[in-house]
């Protein structure tokens, strides 16, 4: 009797269908979010490894032309590592003598490479900068491309 | 009535829709937003450092009728000393803008200086730029609060070229 009830038990089992609506409620949640972050133009800009960026209320986009990034430990010109920076300050970098300093050669040469038709509305440098270090920091790099010919900057800061 | 319960019955039976095409959809729509989509959504101040100006480029502000004023935020590590620059306004004119606004705890009182720098647009707004002289110790995120309060206050827009200056 147990072993027909068993039987017929087995007979009616129903492969359980997988319950899909969860999963599509998760994918429509991410979709949504995802549509809200979409960029036509996404930024392929390296921010430092522990660089914290300012929040502002700035609307302007960042004009991705050259780049100077200052954070607590090192001093870049686009890809290319300029000095160290220990405690707020660079190394090998002469307050009296900017001329002198790595920094300025090197924005010198790019200034002399830009050619003066095309790049004259796009000659400003965007400066990535920790938002913990001082101004004195900050001046030697900001006075120093005044110097090498590019007086006009952008500071590179997050959208509040 | 027998008969119209089992028909009941026989039409009951649960039509599901095919959800794997939308699923299909989603797998291929989630990669490609991912890939394109702007975690950290980076702007710009645009800044400058004053420049050697030529005989030229001065003669076409002394030509510009309407009075402009360069309002001066000198940031100190205890205080804010707020003052103002012009060749066309009269001293005694430009002295009662001089005023300073101590540091409230750890922050300055950008509000207040807001106000003042308000004030200032209302009788010169023809005035576009500010000058921001801040000391060696002050910290780049207080100099940008610092900017953002020059540039725009809630309602309009204030002085929207900010120049980065030496001790004058």
């Amino acid at each position: 009797m147990a072993l027909g009830q068993r039987r017929y038990q087995r007979k009616s089992f129903v492969i359980p269908k997988l319950q899909i609506t969860s999963m599509m409620d998760m994918f429509t949640i991410i979709l949504i979010f995802l549509l809200f972050s979409f960029s036509d133009n996404p930024e392929k800009l390296h921010i430092e490894k522990g660089m914290i960026l300012p929040k502002s209320t700035s609307q302007i986009d960042c004009n991705k032309n050259i780049t100077v990034s200052l954070s607590s430990n090192s001093l870049k010109v686009g890809n290319q590592h300029i000095a160290d920076v220990n405690q707020g300050v660079i190394q090998g970098f002469d307050r009296q003598n900017p001329e002198k300093s790595e920094l300025y050669k090197h924005l010198l040469t790019i200034r002399h490479n830009l050619d003066p038709k095309k790049d004259q509305d796009n000659s400003s440098i965007v400066i990535f900068c920790d938002q913990r270090l001082p101004y004195k920091t900050i001046h030697q790099v900001v006075k120093t491309s005044g110097m090498a010919g590019f007086p006009n900057f952008q500071f590179a800061v997050l959208k509040k | 009535m027998r008969r119209f319960v089992r028909q009941r019955k026989s039409n009951d039976t649960d039509t599901d829709i095919d959800m794997v095409p939308i699923m299909n959809m989603f797998l291929v729509l989630i990669p490609f937003l991912l890939s394109s989509a702007s975690f950290f959504d980076i702007n710009a101040i645009h800044t400058s450092v004053p420049v050697k100006q030529t005989s030229e480029n001065q003669d076409d502000s002394q030509t510009n009728k309407e009075a402009t004023i360069i309002p001066v935020i000198e940031m100190q590590t205890n205080k804010i000393e707020l003052y103002a620059l012009s060749d066309q306004v009269a001293a005694n004119d430009l002295k009662k803008w001089d005023m300073s606004f101590a540091k409230q705890g750890d922050s300055f009182p950008l509000a207040d200086i807001q106000t003042y720098l308000q004030d200032m647009k209302k009788q010169y707004p023809k005035s576009e730029t500010i000058l921001v002289i801040p000391d060696d110790d002050i910290l780049y995120e207080t100099i940008i609060q610092t900017m953002d309060v020059a540039r725009n206050s809630t309602q309009d827009q204030l002085f929207p070229n900010v120049v980065l200056s030496d001790k004058i």
